[in-house]
């Protein structure tokens, strides 16, 4: 048992005074306005360490303490969906294409339009293709950061074996999978999943748009799928399993890495992909690098109409510190920051402003003009509507690539697929709120 | 007439009873109010009713749901439980290192499920997977079996994962079980000339009941909520060939934004499974 005496008292209440007035003697940090910035953990070390130490940067020059957290690909949705039900979103966060549209119509995002005019002053205009994933309204509640484009991967030798052509069309794609799969050069050349990540549900939209079909009118109403277009597409997305059978066999089920993997080991010709295949390729200096090339999408009976991928910062109106966030989010996207991570990330983050689109950077081969000319034909999800929370949901709920699945995997045909889609999404129109 | 130190009696328990109320009441009262409700992430939810419920009902989507949630617990529970008995009779044997095998019985109980879903989910593919490759190389198939690409063989390799998971935690409790048979029984039954399988079914199945019911109880709760194992090796797919409760739960909640809806989903079945535990709570009961 430890005796309470007086001088023992007397040494607690000086050390208790001490520790008191160490907090009272830096005031200055005490009152030190904290950002907290939400980032995504993209697949390029390089390209996540620029854009923090950016961040760090204009917190040294503000005199403002910076936290970054990080989400990756699989897990933006469910962080900032958690945040905003128990209201601890950050200041400043990425966002992904669906996001602005979502958040916009739950009154969370404030009204950057101040800040995309004074960033298209230094940069340069925007592309047209990244309104409407942030413009409301007239008025722009996100600020395009990058697009991660999404491009067509051909093996060069595997194509050359079989005497086959790049494609530029998706009959074209189908068809070079067939001949190199007849030729006896690769048993399944197309790498294509139909599965609940962007590779399968980005891609089937791009194919959607190129052929003109969409599931909403040019106002973003719900617009019925029970057409001839579709069913093209549906045909197109199916038979590549079940006539072609050009597709590695257990592709449906492929998560979001599935097609890197096959590609990156050889096993396929030909993958709808980011380009961070081609970032492990370059950085690991691997010898399937000179056998790659990179192209853009291809073009269906409507023209080459892709789907997007826009990363863009959302200042959150919760915030204590507004101002400071504009401030935070202009200085990323000055000329010198927004370059300083255009050559960190390996070619994979396409920049929106035309003259940062302009930078020499993007010459340096055929791949990286691909991936830099890709955004120009790219359309967000509701296409040729506005991007509204309900073809955000139907993006997001997979029903376009369960469509499929029925079709591929449990042998329906195609009209009865289509019927259960419909009624999905008209059900979705029908019932999603929007202020 | 309450007797005189009733009062203290109540103030006992009042700490008991304000946990359960924090803990386990409030939650699931406000679970089950968000169900009524048509909450969408980000706006004030609307009470509806039981509308989440009935549109439930006649969700082709959901239904295939519930059913391959029955489907991956069943299996799965049974299969466990069979493989648990034979590991549980094995170890209870006088065997050489006995400790060492109990331990290695245990190691897929102790990896975490992420990396065991991962492994598994390696071993499983189509053209790289080892049990693929070995087939191959033994000469057992000409071309390779898409595992997690149809619907029936996809849903057998979760089950299969989730047997290698979870069949340790039914061999540890049986094998408890089997240790708190009296010996006596063993020779009585012998001495009156009972063969092995006799003994077998009216001594140590009859011994072991308690523990297989608690068991199995405890393992169906789990298996029915499991998400990870999925989650990581098919996300449902293909299609909605592997969709279970949880992981419909987390695409209604967190990627359509419908909270009301979601939650609906994981409290759809909680009537079964509150009559499952009061049938099998009240079995336990007669027993003992």
């Amino acid at each position: 048992m430890i005796a309470v005496t007086g001088r023992r008292l007397g040494l607690g209440a000086l050390a208790v005074l001490l520790l008191l007035g160490a907090g009272a003697a830096t005031p200055a940090q005490a009152q030190k306005p904290r950002l907290r910035v939400w980032l995504l953990r993209t697949y390029v070390p390089d390209a996540n360490k620029a854009l923090e130490a950016s961040i760090a940067e204009w917190g040294r020059q503000k005199n403002v303490e910076t936290s970054v957290e990080y989400f990756t690909f699989d897990d933006i949705e469910t962080k900032y969906v958690a945040a905003i039900e128990t209201d601890s979103l950050p200041d400043v966060g990425q966002l992904q294409t669906i996001s602005p549209s979502r958040y916009h119509g739950m009154g969370r995002l404030m009204d950057v339009s101040d800040v995309v005019a004074d960033v298209e002053r230094t940069n340069g205009p925007l592309l047209d293709s990244a309104l409407p994933a942030i413009r409301f309204g007239g008025r722009f509640y996100a600020v395009p950061f990058n697009y991660i484009t999404d491009v067509l991967f051909v093996r060069t030798d595997v194509f050359r074996k079989a005497g086959v052509p790049y494609p530029k069309t998706w009959e074209e794609v189908r068809e070079a999978a067939r001949r190199i799969k007849a030729k006896g050069v690769m048993e399944y050349p197309l790498g294509q999943s139909w599965n609940r990540s962007a590779d399968g549900y980005g891609v089937f939209q791009a194919l959607l748009y190129s052929y003109g079909g969409g599931w909403a009118d040019a106002r973003g109403h719900y617009k019925s799928i029970m057409n001839d277009t579709w069913r093209a597409v549906v045909r197109w997305a199916s038979e590549i399993y079940t006539k072609d059978r050009t597709v590695p066999p257990d592709a449906m089920a492929w998560t979001g890495f599935g097609n890197n993997e096959a590609f990156l080991g050889g096993k396929i010709a030909m993958t709808f992909n980011g380009p961070s295949i081609y970032y492990v390729l370059e950085k690991e200096n691997r010898p399937l690098l000179p056998d790659t090339l990179m192209l853009v999408k291809p073009a269906g009976p409507a023209g080459q109409n892709h789907d997007v991928f826009l990363l863009s910062w959302g200042v959150f109106n919760g915030t204590k510190h507004a101002e400071l966030a504009r401030d935070l989010v202009r200085f990323l996207m000055s000329p010198d920051e927004a370059r300083k991570y255009m050559y960190q990330s390996w070619g994979q983050m396409v920049p929106a402003f035309e003259k940062l689109r302009r930078d020499p950077y993007w010459q340096k081969n055929p791949s990286y003009k691909a991936v830099l000319e890709a955004p120009s034909h790219a359309h967000t999800p509701g296409y040729p509507g506005p991007l509204t929370p309900a073809a955000a949901e139907v993006v997001a709920t997979n029903v376009l690539t369960d469509l499929c699945a029925r079709v591929i995997v449990e042998g329906w045909d195609v009209e009865r697929a289509l019927e259960e889609a419909d009624k999905r999404i008209r059900d979705i129109y029908a019932t999603v709120p929007s202020r | 007439m309450l007797p005189p130190d009733a009062g203290i009696g109540y103030l006992f328990v009042l700490p008991l009873v304000v946990l359960v109320l924090l803990l386990i009441a409030y939650p699931l009262g406000s679970a089950v109010y968000l169900s009524l409700t048509e909450k969408y992430v980000g706006y004030p939810p609307r009470f509806v009713g039981l509308k989440n419920y009935v549109e439930l009902t006649g969700d082709p989507v959901f239904r295939k749901v519930v059913w391959n949630s029955a489907v991956f617990t069943v299996a799965s529970v049974t299969v466990k439980l069979v493989i648990g008995l034979l590991m549980a009779l094995s170890l209870h044997k006088a065997l050489f290192a006995r400790r060492l095998v109990r331990g290695i019985l245990l190691l897929p109980w102790v990896v975490p499920t992420v990396i065991t879903a991962l492994a598994w989910h390696w071993m499983f593919d189509a053209l790289r997977g080892f049990i693929n490759v070995s087939l191959e190389t033994l000469g057992l198939i000409s071309e390779p079996i898409a595992w997690l690409g149809q619907p029936a063989t996809a849903m057998m390799a979760v089950v299969v994962v989730n047997i290698w998971r979870g069949f340790p935690f039914f061999g540890v409790s049986l094998l408890a079980g089997l240790q708190a048979i009296p010996a006596d029984l063993y020779e009585a039954a012998a001495v009156d000339g009972a063969s092995a399988t006799q003994r077998f079914r009216h001594v140590t199945l009859p011994g072991l009941r308690p523990v297989i019911l608690v068991t199995a109880l405890i393992s169906t709760i789990f298996t029915l909520n499991d998400f990870n194992i999925v989650y990581v090796m098919t996300r449902g797919g293909p299609g909605i060939a592997t969709h279970i409760l949880a992981t419909y739960t987390y695409e209604v909640g967190f990627q359509a934004l419908r909270w009301g809806r979601a939650v609906a989903v994981s409290m759809y079945l909680m009537p079964l499974v509150v009559v499952m535990i009061v049938v099998l709570a009240r079995r336990l009961t007669r027993e003992d």
